[in-house]
């Protein structure tokens, strides 16, 4: 188990709160809810490698005005277009 | 932060038009498990099916809300994100913010997910992504 300790924006670690706060809500009487902490491995559990990478692309093409990716239906259904120009 | 919209794609420079034989190239892996899902969802493909026959102008709209639900969902997840890579990209000095936004700009976004991972996979080769101050970790 590795343990990280990460500097989150306030507004960023308040909707983990919030969720926490919800599903108190949802679970009660029930169950104790899942902390924020919970929810946080929760999330982050949710990528892979390859998401994350993604997910970083499209916000860095978002930040500095680059084209943003188009549906690729036809990449997808075709591997061949994978070496297209 | 104002959310920007998806630019317009860029003209491909040499064959503006697919042909209908590259359009309808097949990946087998991908028909497999298309075949498989149809399979187990009868109730939607019977649905799709109809609609297509019956109603094409209704299921090109189907087809597209479905897109347009994930555009925007992207959108959303985007606009959250934008902050903390807008944050990255400020502690890089003028010259490697130059060539990550000239990088992007040449790589077409068609190929997303290809581009995605070089272009992250070579900058990280780059640059230092240590933990900076305030940040620890610890196995």
């Amino acid at each position: 188990m590795m343990h990280i300790t990460v500097a989150l924006p306030d507004e960023v670690a308040q909707e983990y709160y919030t969720a926490s706060e919800k599903l108190a809500d949802v679970l009660k009487d029930v169950a104790p809810a899942p902390n924020a902490q919970t929810l946080m491995r929760l999330m982050l559990a949710s990528f892979t490698s390859h998401d994350i990478a993604a997910h970083f692309d499209r916000a860095l093409r978002n930040v500095t005005g680059a084209p943003m990716p188009d549906e690729a239906d036809t990449w997808v259904f075709s591997p061949e277009f994978e070496a297209a120009p | 932060m104002a959310l920007k919209t998806k630019n317009p794609p860029p003209i491909p420079e040499q064959s503006p038009v697919l042909s209908e034989e590259r359009i309808l190239r097949i990946n087998p892996e991908i028909d497999r498990r298309l075949d498989g899902f149809m399979q187990a969802n009868t109730k939607l493909t019977d649905y799709y099916t109809q609609l297509v026959k019956q109603n094409p102008d209704r299921a090109i709209r189907a087809f597209m809300l479905t897109k347009m639900f994930r555009h925007e969902a992207e959108l959303r997840v985007v606009a959250r994100q934008a902050p903390q890579a807008k944050e990255w990209l400020e502690q890089q000095s003028p010259e490697v913010k130059q060539r990550v936004a000239e990088r992007l700009d040449k790589i077409s976004p068609f190929y997303r997910e290809k581009a995605a991972v070089r272009v992250i996979s070579q900058e990280k080769a780059k640059l230092d992504f240590s933990p900076r101050v305030g940040q620890s970790m610890a196995a």
